[in-house]
């Protein structure tokens, strides 16, 4: 069992990402020849993309930490009223793919603006989009992982007693600088570790420098890559290679930076209620709107933007009780390549949703009951394909399954299966951590009551374990399924004609100019996530603690 | 229904030894109790016999079946053992039914004579009807019961309990007590019973083996434990006892020893040894103060420390001769801190030297 959990991690994480590390150092293949790396930063394309990358994803994780930090820093230290929806509402970002993000802000702040323009606020017509631009990516970014930085934060912030500040207090300390002296150190690895995860995030994003970066002249590596693969085929292998390697070295930067803050975390914070927070009092009102009035600009608008933009007759018609219209959803519902992507989006999603939730249980057993070294090795290994970028991820998929795969002869290269594989690759972590957690969570008495009772291995697993950690492992699967359904950065990279996702077909509607019929099947996807987000949320109560994170 | 032999047992955790060169004995239908401090290599000692744990040298067997020892080793499925755990593990996800009844499907036992046998051991322990309920709707001490009718319903040869009692309170713990020894009468099966708690071992057990850092001290009847402790370990651990040293003066000719105890004759019950340096298990009751108009043969002392204890006073006292030990004694009343008062020893027992004796 464990052998063969072995040889599928293998397969699906550890080969490409060993291969893509081989090719990159050693194209020759033999001894490590840095040269195709050398040339390729050596090229003034390759040098802008790298220099715009780090300039937009360090300014964007700015911009998340302030966002992020500040909003978990309210939510959690003041009285603020209807902190449930808040926190919802914040969250809301993660929960919509990155080029659905781009599409519904390039419609808000647009010249045809349904949100802007009734208003007089839209730029005028026939003008650029603002968001075409250095500061629109950056905005965008900010925006889009403020989230990691806010689930990180609050998550400290919760873990800090509430007796820690009454202490201060009655030593007669005032809220504020209780705040600052005893809540922000205590704190500040998280931000640390949260603003790390946010430029890994950042500088691996495809949607948004694709949909604001391409027309606004503004590349990234994530966009050359694609750029490059597109444009010369897999010919260019080597090179792409070598592209994927620079943007894993830099992502990987950041995931040592967020290793190293957690490590600083060593603050022995236990027992207690967690911090209730302070009373704003007359401030209550105006920092009330003021927070609101953020969430309404980031999370709201540009969906209703997306939604106005979707029912507007055309590009440019201002949008009333006459001009709305249904036609795009008709179209789009009627039109074969919409359905064929929508289910092989669905398809995918769903067939990486259940392998994955299954390798799980399976690997969970072994990692959190049975210990074995091996199991932890694999445990360590499935971490790099969801952490590094998908643009990597896809790159090295495609070294190892261009060719016919052994013994078989049948490519992958070209059908619907090589993406399937990258998305096993990529989403398996998501669906171990919270069964993992779950295992980890069974007590080991139940097995071993199991075993007195006269039950053999298999059985413990079957009766006794698996129904304890099915409703994780179901969590798992359905938070796979949210990534799968909406993807587009591994899936633009390996999608051949007839094999669209949903996410591809978004971008080529987009690509075509036809922007309402994307933003159409952008406001059907985006349903459909809620309404996954919905389930989740009902199955909430039997999942361990911190699975789902817009409840944790 | 069965007996344990354990041969030398030992087991070691990075070098340290858990459980060391344990040999021990037990008789169909004994209740046992293992006692010790945590860390003891108690609760490792009963998972060596479950079969959770591997000996690093010795044997176990039960009913003369050797279950574990060199180049043998039978997986607990196999020994046909129950266990009740402290924590109960009971499966949340079945009902109490299921708990009860699963391992009568594991052998394959047909569904009514599951039912019913899972009705009639529920009825055992007082949870009859209580079937189709979840785990998560009973009491703490409801739970306690299922575990324990999940470990009945097994009949097994043996029965391990790993401080199975240390969640509930006081009140319910000591109901516990008599259930458990009614259940014990009724199934004369043999327990083996973990425990810190050494009121629980002298309620439960017919005998009781100390266990301190991985050794055997004593195994006894609770009444030797208290009365003959073996060594300073057993004295001090068992019965609340204080070790105070003596000095021997001989045979007083009645079958006891004279001696001096901070100065104070006292008449000690000894095994014709003692240890080195001599010294004498003295418990709480043994200690009176003398009435202060006939301080007679009591050895002075100077309160430490009165507090109310409800029925009493709670005296603590240094002696005179040994300002550094402290004595707990009962008064019927106060004193001031600093009184001096007079301490008679009214009953006590010699420690014997050498190793420690045979049970008695």
């Amino acid at each position: 069992m464990l052998a063969l959990l072995a040889v599928y991690v293998g397969a699906v994480c550890l080969l490409p990402m060993a291969r893509l590390f081989w090719m990159g150092l050693a194209p020759g293949g033999g001894a490590p020849d840095l040269g195709l790396l050398a040339d390729q930063l050596a090229q003034p394309r390759v040098r802008t993309a790298l220099g715009n990358t780090l300039e937009a994803g360090a300014l964007a994780t700015l911009l998340s930490v302030a966002l992020g930090a500040g909003m978990a820093f309210l939510v959690a230290l003041s009285d603020l009223r209807g902190r449930a929806v808040l926190v919802f509402m914040l969250i809301l970002p993660m929960l919509i793919p990155a080029q659905i993000t781009a599409l519904a802000w390039l419609e808000f702040l647009g010249p045809s603006s349904p949100v802007l323009r009734p208003l007089g606020l839209a730029p005028p017509m026939g003008s650029r989009n603002p968001l075409y631009s250095r500061e629109g990516i950056v905005l965008l970014l900010g925006v889009e992982h403020s989230t990691i930085v806010f689930l990180a934060v609050r998550a400290a912030l919760r873990s800090v007693p509430d007796d820690l500040l009454e202490a201060a207090r009655v030593g007669g300390v005032r809220p504020l600088a209780a705040t600052a002296r005893i809540v922000l150190p205590l704190t500040l690895p998280a931000i640390g570790a949260g603003a790390a995860l946010a430029f890994v995030s950042a500088v691996g994003n495809f949607g948004i420098p694709a949909f604001l970066g391409i027309p606004g002249r503004y590349p990234m590596m994530t966009t050359l890559i694609f750029q490059r693969l597109s444009g010369f085929g897999p010919g260019a292998l080597n090179e792409v290679a070598a592209l994927a390697l620079i943007l894993a070295a830099l992502a990987g930067l950041g995931l040592v930076a967020q290793t190293l803050a957690q490590r600083l975390h060593r603050f022995e914070l236990s027992g207690g209620r967690p911090v209730r927070g302070f009373a704003l009092g007359p401030w209550r009102l105006p920092v009330e709107a003021a927070v609101w009035a953020v969430v309404l600009l980031v999370s709201v608008l540009p969906l209703v933007a997306l939604v106005g933009g979707s029912v507007s007759r055309a590009v440019g018609v201002p949008l009333g009780l006459g001009t709305v219209t249904l036609d795009h959803y008709a179209r789009v519902l009627a039109s074969p390549a919409t359905t064929r992507a929508f289910v092989n989006s669905t398809l995918l999603a769903g067939a990486a949703a259940a392998i994955c939730a299954g390798v799980a249980v399976v690997m969970a057993y072994f990692v959190a009951r049975r210990r074995t070294p091996l199991a932890r090795a694999l445990n360590l290994t499935i971490d790099a394909p969801y952490a590094l970028p998908g643009t990597v991820l896809a790159i090295a998929i495609i070294l190892v399954y261009l060719r016919p795969l052994p013994l078989v002869g049948i490519g992958l290269y070209g059908t619907i299966w090589i993406i399937l594989v990258a998305y096993l690759a990529r989403f398996l972590a998501l669906a171990l951590r919270p069964t993992v957690a779950a295992m980890a969570g069974v007590e080991a008495a139940m097995e071993e009551a199991a075993q007195v009772a006269g039950a053999r291995p298999l059985r413990r697993l079957t009766a006794v374990l698996l129904p304890q950690v099915a409703p994780a492992a179901m969590a798992g699967g359905l938070l796979v399924f949210m990534g799968a359904f909406n993807e587009l950065t591994v899936s633009i990279l390996l999608w051949s004609t007839g094999n669209e996702t949903l996410g591809v077909l978004v971008f080529n509607l987009y690509d075509l100019g036809a922007t309402t019929r994307a933003a159409a099947v952008s406001v059907l996807t985006v349903l459909a996530t809620l309404a996954i987000a919905g389930a989740l949320t009902l199955l909430a109560r039997r999942l361990p603690p911190g699975v789902l994170p817009w409840q944790a | 229904m069965a007996s344990l032999t354990l041969s030398a047992l030992t087991r070691r955790f990075a070098g340290r030894a858990a459980v060391d060169d344990v040999s021990l004995a037990v008789a169909d239908g004994a209740f046992v109790a293992i006692l010790g401090p945590s860390g003891c290599g108690k609760t490792t000692l009963l998972r060596l016999v479950a079969g959770f744990e591997r000996p690093d040298a010795g044997r176990i067997a039960i009913d003369g079946e050797v279950v574990a020892g060199p180049g043998r080793h039978l997986p607990p499925e196999a020994r046909g053992i129950g266990m009740v755990f402290q924590s109960y593990a009971l499966w949340p996800h079945m009902s109490v039914a299921g708990n009860v009844g699963f391992a009568l499907r594991m052998r394959g036992m047909g569904r009514g004579a599951i039912a019913a046998r899972v009705e009639a051991v529920l009825a055992m322990v007082g949870l009859a009807g209580f079937g189709p309920r979840r785990p998560a709707e009973l009491s703490g001490g409801q739970r306690q019961r299922v575990a324990l009718a999940r470990c009945l319903a097994m009949e097994p040869r043996l029965i391990l309990m790993d401080e199975p009692l240390s969640n509930l309170d006081a009140p319910l713990r000591e109901a516990m007590h008599v259930e458990l020894r009614r259940l014990h009468r009724e199934s004369g099966r043999t327990v083996l019973y973990v425990t810190h708690d050494q009121d629980e071992a002298m309620a439960l057990a017919d005998r009781i083996v100390v266990l301190h850092e991985g050794q055997l001290q004593q195994e006894g009847p609770p009444q030797t434990l208290y009365d003959r402790p073996a060594n300073r370990l057993v004295a001090e651990f068992f019965g609340r006892g204080t070790v105070l040293p003596i000095e021997p003066l001989g045979p007083d000719g009645n079958g006891r020893l004279a001696a001096r105890l901070f100065g104070a004759p006292v008449r000690l019950r000894w095994q014709g040894s003692l240890g080195h340096p001599p010294a004498a298990a003295v418990k709480a009751e043994h200690l009176a103060l003398q009435p202060p108009e006939a301080p007679g043969a009591g050895f002075a002392a100077r309160v430490e420390s009165c507090a109310f204890a409800g029925r009493g006073y709670r005296l603590r006292l240094r002696p005179l001769a040994a300002p550094d030990t402290v004595l707990t004694l009962d008064s019927i009343r106060p004193f001031e801190a600093a009184d001096a008062v007079a301490v008679a020893v009214t009953d006590g027992f010699a420690l014997p030297g050498g190793a420690a004796p045979a049970a008695g």
